[in-house]
């Protein structure tokens, strides 16, 4: 991305912006480019920060050190109600005393466009999120996805250049959950607009975003397309953070060729790494997808390296049969195998062997 | 399937038993001797008013006593413009005084629910503070200040702001800074109960859509907090239509408010019936806005 000048292609630049309140520092050293018309999130455990960041991006709070520039703009000094974004709260924030109507043309009243102009604008707007027969409700008339609805035809009113998503389906229950997403990706394909999310969910940010920052303990650990992060986690933390994992203990060694053996603990034989950036020395550890292991009676050759062991509880998830195993030395292993694969019919307290393939096999910090 | 509905039913007689009883004892029925009183004529006598109830002449008494009841006391009320100008006297001073204890009241409850959570009730017990001392004797010390050589004026001089001692005592001014000062608290804390239940994002999602601060207060904060300044205005106002010692210290002797007639008639001119009838005037002008607003608030909240 060599191409990308910074007030050109992107929404967001921000450059080393920290923030402490009081003794606890909220942000430290903060990097961080999201490109125009990019679904972004900023994804992370509660305490990491993510809500301060886009918080500063709002002007909610100034940043101790650093710059924040919007569609090229420094936005040091600018107030919240000069800045070219607007923000969905978690709360939705929704003013009681306003109708449906009445809250999606609050920004644009602030605006002092024409009544004519504000009316189709609001209309626009009712439809886009398909709330043109509740118009006249007021908030407590309505339900949460409906809420929702109209937090997000408001704060897209006035046509921001970004709009900042708190939590945005946490309000909402699991079925109404899927269809937003659906609905919000919709929305942000049709408008154009560059749409922030911060979220504590993985699954939200793996299915909404083009790309995602994995925030911890007031840093950006990670920066990249999902599928990337799951793939190839810049750590153990990020790696267990975006999705179930198994963890054992290892030692890294040259071995010959280039090549890098890893010996984990409670694994016979030396694992074939490739590529990886991890020092020898350091301490370091082996982690497996439950996806990539295998069950099997006996080994054979759809796995690497093979590790004897007891079922200790299957749950089945429909497609996907899933599988607490037990090593000889007390260890919990996770595995997961297709519903219909002849493996899967195994039962609690049956032993069996589980397996992976080398390749699938990450070193991580 | 009667047995286990009586117990509901008792607690609910007892919910709605116990508030009627000690209506009907501490407001109805006294009501009611006031409202009979101000249908009566006064006598100098003991009882101070006739007719009467004669228990012992049976039926006949009793209708003895309806016939002696008649209208003169009202008719005298709306006839002769002293009464009219005193009740538009306490009107125009409520009114005022109200307006007056809102401007100052809701800047205070603003403060205090922007305020730090942990100063708040440090704040809400300052604002009680003053009914630590009694009512009257902060009324008097009020005096102390506003006389023509009192404090006020004694700063005033040596600070050169003004050449010769403001009259203060004894005029209008006077009875709204002891309105102001005295009713205070009712304004500020319905204020401040309404503003401090507003959920703080409200006002962040205004300026995130393009309000300023200020705007954000009238678009957002001021029309939410409605509610309480309507419940702080009928607090102030209704105490005040009915002052008497507010006005009786530091308004002078002309001032005729409403409270000041009652008493006048009741003990100087020892005229029990007109000071009832005035009294019953005053509850009837206070109670028919309450309760033709109390009926649009209910239509409003059912209105889809």
């Amino acid at each position: 991305m060599a191409a990308d000048s910074p007030s050109a292609s992107h929404a967001i630049v921000i450059r080393g912006v920290s923030k402490s309140f009081g003794a606890v520092t909220a942000l430290e050293g903060i990097d961080l480019s999201i490109r125009k018309g990019e679904f972004f999130s900023l994804l992370g455990p509660s305490g990491s920060g993510k809500t301060t960041l886009m918080r500063i991006i709002a002007g909610f709070e100034q940043p101790d050190k650093g710059s924040l520039m919007i569609d090229g703009e420094e936005m040091a000094g600018v107030p919240p109600h000069l800045r070219p974004v607007n923000m969905m709260f978690q709360s939705y924030a929704l003013f009681p005393h306003l109708t449906v109507a009445g809250n999606i043309a609050f920004g644009l009243r602030q605006q002092r466009l024409g009544r004519p102009a504000i009316e189709a604008r609001t209309a626009e707007m009712l439809k886009l999120v398909q709330l043109e027969a509740l118009a006249g409700r007021k908030p407590h008339q309505l339900s949460g996805g409906q809420r929702q609805r109209v937090a997000l035809a408001r704060a897209l009113a006035r046509g921001p250049k970004v709009l900042l998503l708190d939590e945005p389906l946490g309000a909402l229950d699991k079925r109404l959950r899927q269809e937003t997403q659906a609905e919000l990706k919709r929305i942000q394909l049709s408008t154009g607009t560059t749409f922030v999310v911060v979220t504590h969910d993985q699954e939200e940010a793996m299915a909404l975003s083009d790309r995602m920052a994995i925030m911890m303990d007031g840093k950006i650990i990670q920066v990249d397309a999902p599928g990337t992060v799951y793939d190839r986690p810049a750590n153990r933390q990020v790696a267990a953070f975006v999705g179930d994992l198994n963890q054992f203990p290892a030692r890294v060694e040259a071995g010959p060729d280039g090549v890098l053996l890893a010996s984990a603990k409670g694994i016979p034989g030396k694992i074939a790494i490739a590529g990886s950036a991890v020092p020898q020395t350091e301490e370091c550890w082996l982690v497996l997808r439950p996806e990539h292991m295998r069950l099997a009676a006996l080994a054979d050759g759809s796995a690497d390296h093979w590790m004897a062991c007891r079922v200790e509880d299957r749950a089945h998830l429909g497609a996907q049969v899933a599988y607490r195993l037990c090593l000889p030395d007390g260890r919990i292993v996770l595995a997961q195998a297709p519903a219909q694969a002849p493996e899967a019919s195994q039962m609690a307290g049956a032993a069996i062997l589980v397996g992976f393939r080398a390749a699938d096999a990450r070193v991580l910090r | 399937m009667r047995m286990p509905q009586r117990g509901p039913d008792r607690g609910r007689i007892a919910i709605i038993g116990l508030p009627s009883l000690w209506l009907t004892v501490f407001f109805l029925v006294p009501f009611v001797i006031i409202l009979r009183m101000s249908l009566s004529d006064p006598a100098s006598a003991q009882p101070p008013y006739r007719p009467l109830l004669d228990w012992s002449q049976g039926w006949a008494g009793i209708r003895l006593f309806i016939e002696g009841l008649d209208l003169e006391n009202y008719a005298t009320i709306l006839t002769d413009p002293l009464y009219a100008s005193a009740f538009l006297t306490s009107v125009r001073i409520a009114a005022t005084g109200t307006l007056l204890t809102l401007l100052a009241g809701y800047p205070i409850a603003l403060a205090m629910a922007r305020a730090s959570r942990r100063w708040q009730p440090f704040l809400i017990a300052l604002i009680f503070l003053p009914f630590w001392t009694s009512f009257l004797i902060r009324v008097y010390a009020w005096i102390a200040i506003l006389e023509q050589d009192g404090l006020l004026n004694q700063v005033l001089l040596a600070a050169g702001l003004v050449s010769a001692p403001l009259m203060l005592l004894n005029t209008e001014i006077a009875v709204q800074i002891g309105i102001v000062y005295t009713y205070l608290p009712f304004m500020v804390l319905p204020i401040y109960a309404a503003l401090e239940k507003q959920d703080g994002s409200l006002v962040e999602a205004a300026q995130d859509l393009g309000s300023t601060p200020a705007r954000a207060f009238w678009q957002v904060t001021l029309p939410l907090s409605l509610p309480g300044v309507l419940g702080g205005c009928i607090l102030v106002f209704i105490p005040v239509m009915g002052e008497f010692i507010i006005p009786d210290l530091l308004g002078g002797s002309d001032m005729l408010m409403v409270g000041r007639l009652v008493w006048t008639e009741f003990f100087s001119n020892r005229d029990w019936p007109m000071a009832s009838t005035i009294a019953v005037m005053l509850l009837a002008i206070l109670a028919l806005p309450i309760v033709i607003g109390q009926r649009r608030a209910g239509v409003g909240s059912m209105k889809p």
